[in-house]
């Protein structure tokens, strides 16, 4: 195997005459588990070497991707991807690269040793979970369970020249009693300190739920308060969130341009976009440019605040990378290379899980959804569909389970309308939720639910 | 060793270690693409990912492994671990796969210019060319928000097995999404629109490639300076354009027959299917007005394959034929499963993603009437052309289609009033059973179908008939 940083060395030094560079290799030993119908279903691994490059001459850009570059295809396709460049028109798009990297910094809790021997024990530790599943009532099980370990090497034409290891886990299981009535359980994690308890942990969260959805009956269409389950609040926030970006403002993808600066949420409504946090899946020492990562703040007590940004869009706006520079895959071929979220985090409120459900209006309890989509994103409006167990909540409980509504609202309108955040912050991350979310339970007023009309 | 003689031997090697079946897929891919917004390049490249994807079956458990060290030792790793890591999963009950054709053969999509012999300086001025007539038809700041995408790939594949099949093919799929923001004052409006399929650059160098979009940026102009929110108190009638038509074909017909989805194969991420509750073959799920096809073998068409990533022969798939539930779309594991053949909707993204069963083109059967003729007896009623937001819950049962642009149905014809946002949130049945006729025409849209997880963006059709499909007695809204 060849060693990464000789490739990245290599890379640059073919690349570099032509213009500023970015490289970025990982070795990477990823293997995935899926499970059906309570069995292991497929076992899969990739051992791969990928590498990226990305070059800009003057203003003009454009980018390539190797698996399992030899010396030989990199001077193949160097020349190949300098040709591509010349042909494109320049864009006022791209401002630069990070020209003043620093000292690479470290973050701790990003690699687990353990990891190497987890493969041969993954088998035995998701039949475990799979039992605690049925353990708590599920009559079958489906999951999938992703491990990898990957070394990172970034360089850049401007001098930066950096390495890391990281490790993560990220399992989904899912528990049925029958085919409506299903709960969830999610376990992630860059530590493999305490995996086999949060795997089995999350066995039971899913039997337990999908036993309480037993007999959900169809949800009358409405405007309730919801207890949002950390799942659901973070697919939910996270999408929000992801506005909190330049290239999204551009591209009219965002809720928030013209608005930094403006209270537009609660001041519950505190979150941070976190590249340091101990244990975040989206945590790294520095990002694809070689800016150091950092806690960058996004909403502090309801008001826009801050985004995220690489070096172009920091020179755009008048100000400095925020270390979220990243390349970003769309559909296949080339990579953006724009501002992305790392891992956000979300200050807990002082309320316990019991506390939210206290209330005196309708109240229904989500505990996981799938689907969100926009109507008009700029607008934030938007629905998405619970699934798994959802709950009518009476007298302070859980009461009776229910089925079939769509939460229907405006992201902007849900976050001056959030009444309470729990205490017991989780991190979630799953096919919903694609950035790192370190967040509570919470409690929203009056949101409208509807159901099919036919 | 070339890729023929890697696979080959590939195959040899895992039969040799105790393979109850393998299957060796190469592929050797150029991918570009490129992203404009408002006319400027926020992204271009190129890629060329090759290697070698491995499925291995062993004691009734199974694997998937890709490699892109193209070497004899390289392969030998990969198969050793497959079939190390098929026997892990000491499965109690066996996976069999059906039993199917063995072929020799190869196919090609039909392309009159490749995307490789075109410069990416050329691609580019096209896409700058689409900006420039949008903005030319309405105007810079009735549209501030245009972002292109344009992917253009082109793969060679060598798919062999251990029963020995073995097939080779050549296809190049090509495809623009349009991303719009229209204005008007202060308010908004937005839309995504597909197009594209397996061809060459002929199609983006053909000048109907700009007028299509100019007809829909001069579209949703009108949209966002005419619609109003209006309540119907009332059930109305309504026709759905040949896009509605499409994604209602795929979210709440394709989706639900997907044979794995039904098994629970899916069931952790992407969810289950309401078909897994009903009698296939004979259970009504829609009127008699109701056919919904998915057909891979349309040539040119976005999800067009003569075999599949299995090796089985491309066919159209009745989905629901006359409002019955007949076929639901299945490769060789769920098949094997149910004890019937593959109807070959085995596909995969990439060399390092494993087959899964997937939609190619799917669409809601024409008929035999004119938009006329749909509209001549609804006195009150709603023309949904396209759509923006949508989405199905994942028994894909539970759907909702928000309308772009939507014009009244008065006395028989379509006004010019347009009314803001209509909402259909419809079950599948009650979407289906409302359906009382269908237009004439086809007319698809492309679209990126996502699956599974390490997701699978697969390019498909969706489509509809040109002239409409009449929908009866439609409560709008949700609440």
């Amino acid at each position: 195997m060849v060693d990464i940083h000789e490739l990245a060395e290599y890379s640059l030094k073919k690349a570099s005459p032509h213009g500023e560079v970015i490289i970025g290799v990982e070795n990477i030993l990823q293997h995935q588990i899926r499970i059906a119908n309570s069995e292991l279903e497929l076992f899969k691994q990739w051992k791969d070497i990928n590498l990226d490059i990305f070059v800009a001459i003057g203003k003009k850009t454009g980018s390539t991707s190797i698996i399992n570059p030899t010396f030989e295809i990199i001077d193949q396709q160097i020349p190949k991807l300098i040709s591509f460049i010349e042909g494109l028109e320049p864009s006022d798009l791209f401002a630069g690269i990070q020209d003043e990297p620093k000292t690479p910094s470290q973050v701790e809790g990003l690699y687990d040793k353990r990891m190497k021997d987890f493969p041969e024990k993954a088998p035995e530790m998701l039949n475990a979970a799979i039992n605690e599943a049925e353990i708590a009532g599920a009559r079958r099980t489906a999951g999938s369970m992703f491990f990898d370990e990957i070394d990172t090497c970034v360089q850049t034409s401007h001098g930066f020249d950096g390495s890391y290891k990281t490790t993560s886990y990220e399992l989904t299981l899912r528990s049925f009693v029958d085919a409506e009535s299903s709960g969830q359980g999610i376990s992630v994690g860059r530590s493999l300190g305490t995996i086999e308890s949060d795997v089995v942990k999350a066995g039971r969260e899913s039997g337990e739920i999908a036993k309480m959805a037993i007999g959900g009956k169809q949800g009358k269409a409405g405007t309730y308060d919801l207890v949002l389950h950390p799942t659901v609040a973070a697919s939910i926030m996270g999408d929000l969130l992801g506005g909190a970006n330049p290239v999204m403002m551009l591209m009219g993808m965002s809720s928030f341009n013209d608005r930094i600066g403006e209270k537009l949420g609660v001041d519950a409504f505190t979150v941070t976009d976190d590249g340091t946090k101990a244990n975040g899946l989206g945590s790294t020492p520095f990002d694809i440019e070689g800016t150091n990562t950092q806690k960058t703040p996004i909403f502090d007590k309801g008001a826009l605040v801050g985004i995220v940004h690489n070096a172009t869009s920091a020179k755009m706006f008048g100000t400095q990378s925020t270390g979220n520079s990243q390349l970003i895959e769309f559909w296949t071929g080339s990579k953006l290379l724009v501002p992305g979220a790392t891992n956000y985090v979300f200050e807990p409120g002082n309320h316990s899980f019991e506390e939210l459900l206290e209330s005196s209006k309708p109240t229904i309890y989500v505990t996981s959804n799938w689907y969100l989509r926009y109507t008009n994103q700029i607008e934030g409006l938007f629905s998405t569909i619970p699934r798994d167990g959802m709950f009518i909540i009476e007298d302070g409980e859980i009461s009776k389970p229910i089925q079939k509504l769509r939460i229907t609202d405006n992201l902007l309108r849900m976050i001056k309308n959030i009444e309470a955040m729990g205490k017991e912050t989780r991190q979630v991350k799953w096919w919903e939720v694609e950035t790192p979310t370190f967040i509570s339970p919470m409690r929203i007023k009056d949101v409208p639910m509807t159901a099919a009309t036919q | 060793m070339d890729y023929h003689d890697l696979v080959m031997h590939g195959i040899q090697f895992g039969d040799n270690l105790g393979a109850k079946y393998i299957e060796l897929r190469y592929i050797d891919a150029v991918n570009e693409s490129y992203n404009t917004t408002n006319g400027q390049v926020l992204a271009a490249g190129s890629s060329s990912p090759t290697g070698i994807g491995i499925r291995a079956l062993v004691n009734g458990g199974m694997s998937f492994v890709s490699t892109a060290q193209l070497t004899k030792k390289g392969v030998e790793d990969a198969v050793s671990t497959a079939i190390k890591l098929a026997k892990a999963t000491k499965r109690k009950t066996p996976i069999v796969f059906s039993e199917e054709e063995v072929v020799e053969t190869s196919w090609k999509s039909p392309i009159e210019t490749k995307f490789t012999d075109v410069s990416s300086e050329i691609k580019l001025n096209r896409l700058t060319e689409l900006d420039k007539e949008l903005v030319n038809a309405v105007g810079e700041g009735a549209l501030p928000n245009r972002n292109a995408f344009v992917v253009l790939e082109t793969h060679k594949k060598l798919f062999a097995n251990n029963e020995g099949t073995k097939i080779e093919a050549g296809y190049s799929v090509g495809f623009i999404y349009l991303m719009l923001t229209a204005k008007n004052l202060d308010k908004t409006e937005q839309r995504f629109i597909g197009r594209g399929g397996t061809f060459g650059w002929e199609w983006f160098s053909s000048p109907n490639f700009i007028e299509t979009f100019v007809e829909e940026a001069k579209a949703i102009h009108t949209v966002v300076q005419k619609a109003k929110a209006r309540k119907f108190d009332t059930p109305i009638d309504m026709i759905i354009g040949p896009e509605v038509a499409g994604i209602i074909a795929h979210e709440n017909a394709g989706h639900p027959s997907e044979l794995d989805r039904i098994k629970g194969r899916e069931a952790a991420e992407a969810g289950e299917s309401y078909w897994a509750d009903v009698e296939i073959g004979t259970e009504r799920t829609g009127s008699t007005a109701v056919t919904v096809i998915d057909d891979p073998s349309i040539p040119g068409s976005g999800g067009y394959y003569k075999y599949d990533d299995e090796g089985v022969k491309s066919r159209a798939r009745y989905l629901i034929k006359e409002g019955i539930i007949t076929e639901p779309l299945t490769n060789r594991q769920f098949a094997g499963q149910i004890g019937v053949k593959s109807n070959a909707s085995a596909r995969s993204i990439g060399f390092n993603r494993e087959p899964l069963v997937r939609m190619a083109n799917t669409y809601i059967e024409a008929g035999d009437f004119t938009t006329e003729e749909l509209l001549e007896d609804i006195k009150l009623g709603v023309f949904m052309e396209n759509f923006t937001e949508w989405n199905i819950d994942d028994r894909r049962y539970q759907s909702k289609y928000v309308g772009c642009a939507a014009r009244l149905i008065k006395d028989g014809e379509i006004t010019d009033e347009y009314i803001s946002r209509p909402t259909l949130e419809l079950t599948s049945r009650g979407l289906f059973n409302s359906i009382d006729a269908s237009g004439k025409g086809f007319s698809p849209d492309l679209a990126t179908c996502g699956k599974s997880n390490p997701g699978q963006g697969i390019p498909v059709w969706t489509a509809g008939p040109a002239d409409g499909v009449r929908m009866r007695n439609i409560r709008l809204g949700g609440i």
